[in-house]
Formats: C-alpha cells, structure tokens, sequence
C-alpha cells in the first residue's frame, strides 16, 4: 500500500472542491479535484486514486455517470457521492451502484473527515482480514483480548424492506435462548418501552426490538444502540402483560452482536465486557483496578484524568486495590469455563 | 442461624465497608455468616453481556460449592443476588440449559443438584430474624432521622421472591424499626444506572440526577442502599453528578446495614461508615 | 339376540380427517368382533350422513350403532334421533369421541389414527353390552327464578312476567338496578342510564308477575330440570317493607354516615339507607354492621322518628322455598382491584381514580351532584384514561374486557363537555366493534381527544421537567411516533378490567354449573347455546358469562328468558334413565349408600329390609355403586360390564 492514500474530488463548485481538498489534504491524503465529470475521467484514468469524492447532480456527465464509469474502470475504487437537498433518493440509487457512502451538503469539515476515515479503515480491514463468518464463535478466552475491531457505522437510508432480505432464522435464534421464548407474544403496547429508564435514547424501544426480531430485521437489530443501552433493571420485563423476558432477550441480542463483531459500533460496553472477561477468566474475581484502568485507558483516556480524584480519595479511603486476588482453584474455574465455550454457548 | 455467606467481588475492596458492617449488625443479631470457600465471581451483567452459558456456568460453581453446606446461601449484593438466584431458577426450569451447565460442571468435577436457596441479606434481617428481634437490639434509636430507602432494581426483579417489584417496603420497615423515618421516595425501585456509569455517563448521571433529587426533595438526610453498585453510584458519583446539574445539596449514602449499626451502636470505625466520598452531615453525625 | 353393530366414522370435515386416515379406522372397526358395517362419511350429522345410518339400520338389521365423531355433548342428542327413527332404543346408541379427544389434540397422524382406533373399539366394546332404556317424562314447573337484578336479570324478568308467568327475582343488594344505576350516559348514544333503567326497574317492581327478593340470596338449589327447590335467604333489613313508604325521615336523622358503596365509596350514606334516591323497592334498610341500636343498644332515633313505626329491630332473617321449573342467572361482574399494580398509583396517589368511582364523579345523582372534580374540589385541566389496567395481561385477565375502549370515549366527551379538559386516552387497540361504535369513535377524534397509542407503564408525581409539578405524570411510549413521553394531568382514570365476581365459585357450585379458566360462567356452546349450561334448565345471561357492554347483555336477558319459556311451555321434560337401581336379591340392607349418596335419593324399605333408589332423585353419580358391598347396586348405562367391556375395547 501507498503511504498516502490519494483522492479525486469533483464537484461542478470550485469552493467545495477547494474547501474539500484543503479540509483532506490536512487529514494527510493526496488531493486532486475537478471541476465536471468530463474532466474528472480524465484525471481517473491517468492518476492512480484510491477514492473518488463524487457530487451526484452536475451539468454535462453527472456524478452517476462518474459512479458507473470508475466502478467499471477499477471496482476496487471507493466512491462517495455528494448529495444535496432532495437528491437522498439519487443517493440511495448510487449506494446500489456501488458508492461506498454519501455526504449530504452543506456539510462541516469534521462530517468529511469523519466519512472519509471511515472508508479508509474499512478499506485497511477489508485488505487485513477476511470479515467473519456470520454466527461463527469467536471466543478466545485465555488468549489476550484482541482488539475489538469497530466497523463504520453503517447507514441505514430508509427503503422497502424486501422479505428477501429479511433473516428468518433469526427469531428462532432469540426464542431459543432461555427468556426468548415469549417474544411472539407480544401485543405491542409499549409497557416495556415506556417503563424503560432508558429507551428514550435507543435507536429502537424494547416494543421495536421484539417486533423486529419477529420480522427478521436481524443486522438492524443487532447493530442498534438499544442493546447495548440496557442498563438491566428489569422493570420491562416485571410490567409485560404478556410476561416476556425482555431484559433476557437484550442479553441473547448482545451475545449475538459480541459473537458477530461486525455489529459492535463505536459502543463502549462490548469493550467493558471483553476486558471484564478476561479480568474474571484470569482471576476468578473481578479486579476493579485493572478493568477499569484497562478500559478507560482504551476506550476514553481522557476519564482518567477526570477521575483521577475520585480514584485517589477510594484509594485513601482503601477502597482500591493495587494486586488482584486468584481465587485458589482457577484451574476448576477455566476447565469449566472452556468446556462451557466448547459446547457453543446457548444456541 | 448459619449461613452460607457470598460476599460477591465488591465487597472485597470497594464496599468492603459493607461487608465490615453486614458481619458485625449479623453477629450481633445470632447470624452467623460463614464465607463461601474459594467462590468466585458471578459474571454480573457484563460477562451476561458476553456469553450466557459460560455467565450462567460461574454462578453454578459457586452454587455447586455452596451445596457441600446445608444451609441457606446469603448475598448482600443485588447484582449477585439476581445473578445466582436468575441462574438457580433457570436450571430449575430450563433442561438444554441445565444439561450444558452441567457438563461444564462435570468437566471441573463439580456437580449442582438444584438444592440451594439463595436469599438477600434483607431479606434474611427483615424475614428470618424479625423487625421484633432487631427492634429489641435498638440501643440507640434513630428518632427524627428521615431516611431515603432506596431498593434499587435487581433486588426485587425479575425474580422477586421476597417483596412487591413495585412497591417494597420491607426497607421501609426496616428504618421504622431502628426508629428512623423513611420518606416519601416514589423512586424506591426505579434504576441506578452503575452498569451503564464507565460506558455511556451522561445517561447514568441523568438516572442518579433524578434518584438524588426525589430525596432532597423529600427532605431526605441519609440515602441507604442495599446492594454496592448503587451505593457507588450515588455517593462516589455524587459529586460528578451534582456539579453536571448545579446541585446545592449533598446527601450521605450508607449501606443499610451501616444504619442498623449505628443504632445497635456497634463502634462507627467498625462500621466504615466514614469510607463514603460524600462527607456525613450533622443528622448522622449525631450518632458517631 | 346377537348383536349386529354398525360403525360410522366422520371426518368433520378436515377437522378429523385432517389428522386421523378416516378410512384405516373404518376398515380398522369392520373387523371388531359383532360389527357388521363400518363406514365413513365427510359430515355424519348432516342430512346425507343421518340417511346413510338410517339406511344401514334397515339394510344390516342393525341393533346397536357407534358414531365416532365429535364431543357428544354437541351431536349425541343428534344420532340418537337417527336411532330412533331406525327403530332402534336410543340408548342402543354409543358416541366415540375422536375430534375433542383426539384429532384436535394430536400432533402426529399417526399416533392420531392409533388413538382414534383404541377409542372406536372402547365404544364397540361398551356397545355390545347396552341395555335398551326408558326416558322418564316429568311435569315442569311453570316459575322461574332470576337471580340478580342488572339490568340482564331485569330484563330477562320483564319477558317473562310480561308472557303471563311468574318469576321470583332475587337481588343480594337492597335495590334492584345493578351496575348499570351507577352509569351517568351510555355509550355511544349518550342517552341517561337512569333515564332508560328506572322505568324498568320501576317496573319490576309493580308487575304483579313478579315477586321480588331484595336484600337476599339464593342458599340452596335442590331438584332437576322442570322440578327445581330453592331455598332463599331474606336477610333482615329491620324495616317494615309493608309500613314503609320511603320518605327518607330516618336517614336524615340517623347519626351513623358510612361510606356509600353505591357511590363506591366516595360520598357517605346512613347506617339506615336506601343505596339511590331512584331504587327500587322504595324502602330503607338497616346496615346491621354499623347500627349501634343494633351492634350495642344505643341510640334507637329512627324508630322514634318514623311516622309509620315501620322499624322493627326484632326482625330476624328468614328462609324462604319455592318451587321453580327454570333458573335464570344474571349475577354480573365486580371491577379488577387496580391496587395490585401499585404502578399507577390507585389508593396511593389522590385524583387517581377507577371507572366506577368516575361514573359516579359524572353521575347527576352521584357524591358531587355531576361535577367532575378532583379531591380538592377543583376541576381538572386535563384527564388521563389508561386502557387495558388488568385486561389483556397474563398476570391478571387474559381477556379484553369490551367495554373499556367504549366507556372511555364516553368519558372523554362528558369530560370535554363539563370542565372542557384536555383528555389523554393511553390505549393499546381502540376495540369499537359495536353498532355506531366506530362511529363515536370518529366523533371523539373531532373533539380534539389525544390519543396516545401505548399502555401507560405507570403514574407517578415526581417532577422532573417544566409544567409537571402539582400534577400526576402519565409516563408511556407513544408507539405512534415512536417516542417515550411524559404526559402531566390533573386526574388519571384507570380502566379497570370487569372480572367474575368473587362468590361466582360458590354461587356455580349452588346452581351446579361451571367456571371458566376466566372465572365466568360456562355456557353450553359458545355459538349455538350461549345461554345455556351442562345443566338443564340453569341459563346464564349478562356478565355472569363473560364480559359484556348493555345492548348484549339485555340481548342475553331477553334469549334466557326465551329459553326458559321454550322449555316451560313444553309442560314435560324429558330425564335421561340414568339411575342407579338396587337389586332386592342382593341388597344386604347395610345402608351404606343412603348414608353416602349426596342427593338422598335412596330411601329404605323396612319392610323388605332392601335400600331403594327414588328414580326422581337419583342423578347417577355412581356413589352407591362404587359403594355397595354386596354389589347390589348398578348404574344404568354405566353397568360394570359395559365399562369393563369398554375398557377392554381400548386396551384390544
């Protein structure tokens, strides 16, 4: 690979062009522009890009025109298109083309930055790893954790859901894990939701999640937010009418999501539970200290900082522990533990 | 009374304050709690997170060493309280699920008939030994000191065996016994938010903003708790939250058995109840 | 005679069919011993299928018949006819149950068609055996009783009165009138409770066919269809029903105030009452439990006062018999105890309120007068409804109650219309089945009602955002809009379930009939006898049943009341033989089955020295049989020898 990744920006505005490359060209990327789609293939085909940043409505060859064009010249080539006010169906159109993403306009320099660093480490994975196999058990428990590795959000554009699509198997993998059972049964009263202290910040309530998982929707569901919001209090599931488990359905939702890491977003508490994990398996007790420096340090070093008085006054008050404490027999616990991981888990 | 005592991993360090006081109010009250041999962690929610079986298959072990004993098994914390009874009822109910943890067991040479009966240490005080019993230990009683008790959520859910899921009141009960007053707190039950505190904090902070809140409103001059992770979230964080939301107020937080020694005047250095991050007021000071 | 037996397997359709091979098991029963044809055929009880029975009797000479098919409470009555218009005894008649027992509740086919073959054998077993039998036809009593005065049992009175019979209309309370009295308006017309209730009941009260019990309940039932005894308690109400005339004197005097359970609980009544101003009949009545002349010999002012000297605090309950043909059961409903959700709030949060206490709150004669106000007597600014509090939850009732979506539009508009509040209505599916429903419904949605599709998860009076303090927080996922919300209002009325009233246990065991799972009354058949029960001549009408909204529940008053004129107009009635009967030969005279059998229909012959079955009595339970030790006694139709035979068939 290139030390430096190189982008074409087109756009029939020279003051997006100029501002896009000066916004990328900080971010450390090779930067060329043009200024209509003509002129763009033309620069394609000489240069050697890794990405094309492509407005999807110009006069003369339009961004769909450039979409086609490089996806048939080089398929490897990401493109992502420019979009304005009224254009997001166009977008959609694209994306099934075979445009990695999109940027509506106006947008700022971190909206950029932030779409273009996430094709490029999708592009990095894609050439470091195979992706995973979907459902394939994934736990490695006594190695040292490996690096969660966060995928980019992806964007879900509104549009038919097409029962092709959808995953039929996927109640049945909820309803087979002990709490799921019930999930059919739900009569979509929202009790859950409402009682939920936290379902006003999920991408869908506990009521959408049960009806999801009944229709299939299974990379929605196990790339939402909402699982990961579930703080366990247990209130949905005291209040159903219908006495479904659904604090135990968000525990299968989140095994499924840690078993099939494409779905772990830019979440902290998948990162939380690995480390936790490995706390327990090495140790048999979980040793405050180290999870929670072990944590911070990755997930949000800046927390230290911040907590570092607080840390400092349990520490005096010898509510902190510097050494972690074996529990005599952990070869019992681990002998356990990986016969419990052979078996395959729950489902 | 003997019981099998599961300290759970909070208790060994960061609330071991709790532990200190829940041996001394018990040996005080006739129960003698024997700690569990070589027990190990419950899993909590966030190995629960990670993989089921294997979360469900560390509480068995400890319910498998707990079985050696016939005794009743007491836990002080609600995260492990749910976890282990959650776990007991689900090999109860569920064969593939009772088939597969054993298996696990077997393969470390334990095995767990289904025989253990795990209870809260609220439980154990308020039911086995009797508000009478604990009345009559009263030494000093707590006249005129308004008490929030706060339940939490894992202690009566999902599987409430001893009190309302809704509205307990066996705390309640508790606080009239040494004497106190137990306030109007509407949110008795309603969530604490510590599982959520490292990662997502301005959600957790909100859930605490508004616990915090019901008992100053309610004139509340001691918040008790009855499991660790809510005592850390309220004090520990109280401090955070207050100043994200202007708090002019600050409310000690004890361990409810804290309480109940002080009114047994059971020494406070033995108690711990200066451990907390959020300084005592007068009202308790009063009885230090 | 030999027997010649014929076998008729039905397929219902696919509803056995579908699960059972029809035809293995016809083939299966040609080669039981004494079958001289089996056959299928797709519907037995249709008219092709009753000549092809009919047919076969004349052509194979057949004198026993086997119908395997449904339950025989649906179709026995219909096979036996075919029998007797064969010429056969109609007890030469047995039903092989293969659907209810069978195709409906098994998985496999095959394990289904095995099964559906033990049963067939079992009834050609047991066939082989019958004994031709006589019916016994008895004379009926032309009197019905009613029991509670709703507006179904009112109704159900009328007809019958009205057609020139009598009836006994029993009532636990002091007035007649029932739920539907404590009504402000009925939905969807809106037209006054009181306005189209009182006249009836006033009516009842006048109508020289009708002799009403009030203040009383039934104890005892005794006796068969046409032929029942009923023992009636008149509990003392130490008022005079022929000297008062109602004036209401001795309430105004009477220094004893009670929460009035007529206006559930929210105003006060006298411990010398009448429940409503409007009940019927216009008499007072003494509450033994709080009248201190009563409970302690003080006071006595009422008796001073009455200017009729109509108190008499000497009275004493009495019993009362009569002697009835049909039976008539309009005993209603209570509402859920909402103080077993301690989420919203009841009995905990004031201005939290159940749909009862509402009605009351609306009510002209009800504690306020008609103003609906909050417990500091001022108007509310805006009004929660949460649907569904007990109904369609796992935990409390299943069911939908009916009539919460209805009542709760009405309230909206009386809400609207007398404080002009805003009105949430918290609901999980609008139910307007009804005639006109749908379209009040509509009329709401144009009177600016909110709706908020979500169950309310709960009540609280924690503040936490502008506008919501003072005011109680209606807390619930908008499923609309997909948002969590957090509605503040001044009053919150739950919507409790209607549910089978606490005694309807006791009350089915008196008239030996049966509860459901849901704890009402069973009807016969949900489709083609909903007010009938498995015993002859007890109907059920209103929400003794199941829940119900007044249009239907006055609809099962008028058809229960026609039932039991069909069947009193018949003037006989038929009783199956099924008795026990005692052989003299064998008799030792030990008595033990006159002691056990629980209808005492064994009487003992001294002379003889012999127990004797009275016919008329017997119910044939079998108790003596079971019993006797000398093996003297014998159940028609259920002979050892048939049931052995029988057992033998399914074990063949």
């Amino acid at each position: 690979m290139k030390d430096k990744m190189s982008i074409l920006v087109v756009d029939d505005e020279p003051i997006v062009c100029d501002s896009c490359k000066k916004i990328l060209t900080e971010k450390g990327f090779m930067v060329e522009t043009a200024l209509n789609g003509e002129e763009a293939l033309k620069k394609f085909k000489k240069g050697d890009f890794d990405i094309v940043i492509v407005d999807l409505k110009m006069p003369g060859v339009d961004g769909m025109e450039v979409l086609r064009s490089v996806k048939k010249i080089k398929p490897e080539v990401d493109v992502v298109m420019i979009t304005g006010y009224g254009t997001i169906p166009s977008a959609v159109e694209a994306m099934k083309l075979g445009a990695v993403d999109y940027v509506p306009k106006p947008f700022t320099p971190e909206e950029l930055g932030q779409i273009i660093s996430q094709v490029v480490e999708k592009r990095s994975k894609l050439v470091a790893e195979k992706a995973p196999k979907k459902g394939a058990i994934l736990l490695d428990v006594f190695k040292k954790p490996p690096k969660v590795v966060y995928h980019p959000e992806r964007v879900w554009v509104k549009d038919i859901k097409i029962e092709e699509t959808l995953d039929e198997n996927f109640l049945n993998e909820v309803r087979s894990t002990p709490g799921g059972e019930r999930v059919i049964d739900c009569i979509q009263c929202g009790t859950c939701s409402g009682s939920c202290p936290l379902s006003y910040r999920m991408d869908y309530t506990p009521r959408e999640i049960n009806a999801m998982v009944r229709a299939g929707l299974r990379d929605e569901v196990l790339s939402s937010n909402s699982i990961w919001i579930c703080s366990s209090c247990y209130l949905c599931t005291v209040r159903c009418p219908r006495q479904i488990k659904i604090t135990d359905i968000m525990y299968a939702l989140k095994n499924l999501a840690m078993k099939d890491k494409r779905f772990l977003k830019k979440a902290k508490s998948p990162l939380l539970s690995r480390y936790f994990v490995d706390n327990v398996n090495r140790y048999g007790r979980n040793h405050e200290l180290e999870l929670t420096l072990k944590f911070f340090l990755r997930a949000n070093p800046r927390a230290i900082l911040k907590h570092s008085l607080m840390g400092l006054r349990l520490f005096l008050r010898k509510r902190f522990s510097v050494f972690p404490k074996r529990i005599k027999n952990i070869n019992q616990l681990r002998t356990m533990v990986r016969k419990a991981e052979a078996l395959g888990g729950l489902r | 009374m003997k019981y099998t005592y599961y300290p759970g991993c909070s208790l060994e360090v960061s609330s071991k304050s709790y532990s200190d006081s829940a041996l001394a109010v018990s040996e005080l009250l006739g129960v003698e709690l024997i700690e569990l041999e070589d027990w190990n962690c419950c899993g909590a929610t966030v190995y629960l997170s990670y993989e089921e079986l294997i979360s469900f298959s560390l509480c068995a072990r400890n319910l498998a060493l707990a079985e050696k004993y016939d005794r009743d098994m007491v836990v002080p914390c609600s995260a492990c309280y749910t976890s282990l009874k959650k776990t007991a009822s689900y090999i109860q109910e569920n064969a593939e699920l009772r088939n597969k943890i054993n298996q696990a067991l077997q393969a470390a040479g334990l095995e767990y008939k289904g025989k253990v009966n795990i209870k809260h240490l609220l439980e154990v005080y308020v039911n086995d030994i009797g508000l009478d019993a604990i009345k009559s230990k009263v030494k000093r009683e707590l006249k005129g000191l308004k008490v929030a008790p706060y339940y939490g959520c894992q202690i009566v859910r999902p599987l409430h065996g001893f009190d309302d899921p809704e509205n307990p009141t066996s705390l309640d009960r508790l606080v009239e016994a040494l004497g106190a007053t137990p306030v109007y707190f509407p949110n008795k039950t309603s969530c604490c938010g510590s599982s959520l505190v490292a990662t997502n904090e301005e959600l957790a902070f909100r859930m605490q903003k508004d616990l915090l809140l019901c008992a100053a409103r309610n004139d509340a001059e001691v918040i008790i708790t009855v499991c660790p992770l809510c005592h850390m979230a309220l004090d520990a964080y109280q401090k955070g939250v207050g100043k994200m939301y202007g708090f002019k107020f600050k409310i000690p937080v004890l361990h409810f058995t804290q309480l109940m020694g002080l009114a047994f005047e059971i020494p406070s250095k033995k108690l711990g109840v200066k451990t907390g991050l959020v300084p005592l007021n007068k009202a308790l000071s009063a009885y230090i | 005679m030999e027997p010649r037996i014929g076998v008729f397997v039905c397929h219902c359709g696919t509803n056995i069919a579908g699960k059972v091979n029809v035809e293995e098991v016809a083939n299966f029963a040609s080669t039981l011993p004494y079958v001289t044809v089996a056959k299928e055929y797709k519907f037995m009880c249709s008219d092709p299928g009753q000549s092809l029975i009919l047919e076969d009797i004349k052509q194979h000479k057949l004198n026993r018949v086997v119908v395997a098919a449904c339950s025989p409470t649906m179709h026995e009555p219909t096979f036996r006819g075919v029998c007797q218009e064969g010429g056969l005894n109609q007890y030469l008649f047995q039903m092989a149950n293969i659907r209810e027992h069978c195709s409906w509740v098994t998985e496999d086919e095959e394990s289904a068609t095995k099964k559906a073959k033990s049963i067939v054998a079992g009834a050609v077993y047991k066939a082989t055996y019958l004994e031709p039998l006589e019916v016994k036809k008895v004379k009926i009593n032309p009197n019905t009783l009613v029991v509670g005065g709703g507006i179904t049992g009112i109704q159900a009175a009328l007809e019958i009165a009205d057609s020139g019979h009598k009836v006994y209309l029993v009532e636990k309370e002091p007035s007649i009138g029932g739920h539907m009295a404590q009504f402000d308006k009925t939905f969807p017309t809106l037209d006054c409770a009181a306005c189209i209730l009182t006249p009836k009941m006033v009516q009842v009260g006048q109508h020289k066919n009708i002799k009403l019990f009030t203040y009383s309940e039934v104890l005892e039932v005794s006796g068969y269809v046409g032929n029942f005894k009923v023992k009636i308690l008149k509990k003392a109400r130490y008022v005079d029903p022929d000297k008062c005339n109602g004036c209401g004197e001795c309430a105004l005097k009477c220094p004893i105030k009670v929460p009035s359970e007529f206006d559930e609980e929210l105003g006060m009544r006298r411990a010398i009452y009448k429940p409503f101003a409007q009940g019927v009949p216009n008499l007072f009545t003494i509450d033994k439990e709080h009248c201190t002349k009563i409970l302690k010999d003080k006071c006595g002012l009422c008796e001073k006062i009455c200017p009729r000297e109509a108190i008499d605090y000497e009275q004493k309950d009495e019993i009362i018999e009569v002697s009835v043909g049909a039976i008539i059961l309009s005993t209603g409903f209570q509402i859920f105890d909402a103080r077993q959700m301690p989420q919203y709030g009841y009995g905990r949060l004031d201005n939290v309120f159940t749909s009862l206490e509402f009605e009351r709150l609306c009510s002209a004669n009800g504690p306020t007068g008609g103003k609906i106000v909050l417990k500091d007597g001022t108007e509310p600014k805006s009004v929660g409804i949460l649907h569904c509090i007990g109904s369609r939850d796992d935990r409390f009732h299943p069911y939908c109650s009916r009539v919460c979506c209805m009542y709760a539009l009405k309230y909206s508009h009386l809400i609207k219309e007398k404080t002009g509040a805003e009105v949430y209505q918290f609901y999980v599916d609008m139910r307007c089945f009804g005639k006109g429903y749908e379209e009040f419904y509509n009329r709401l949605l144009e009177e600016g009602v909110h709706f908020v599709r979500g169950k309310a998860a709960e009540v609280t009076d924690f503040a936490v955002y502008k506008g919501e303090e003072g005011k109680l927080i209606v807390r619930c996922e908008d499923t609309a809009i997909g948002a969590i919300r957090r509605i503040p209002v001044d009053m919150v009325i739950l919507a409790n379930a209607l549910e089978a009233r606490d005694d309807a246990k006791d009350i089915a065991r008196i008239f030996s009939i049966n509860t459901g799972a849901d704890g009402f009354f069973i009807e016969k058949h949900p489709k083609l006898a909903p007010v009938s029960t498995t015993t002859d001549g007890v109907f059920i009408a209103g929400c003794c049943q199941g829940c119900k909204d007044i249009p239907d529940a006055v609809a099962q008053g008028a058809a229960s009341a026609s039932e039991a004129l069909s069947l009193i107009d018949r003037g006989v009635v038929e009783i199956e033989p099924y008795t026990s009967v005692i052989d003299a030969d064998l008799c030792s005279g030990c008595k033990t089955c006159i002691e056990l059998c629980p209808y005492s229909a064994i009487e003992f012959d001294e002379e003889k020295n012999v127990s004797v079955v009275n016919d008329a009595l017997c119910k044939g339970c079998g108790t003596c049989v079971a019993a006797c030790p000398s093996g003297a006694a014998t159940a028609r139709h259920f002979t050892d020898k048939q049931i052995f035979s029988e057992i033998e068939g399914v074990l063949a």
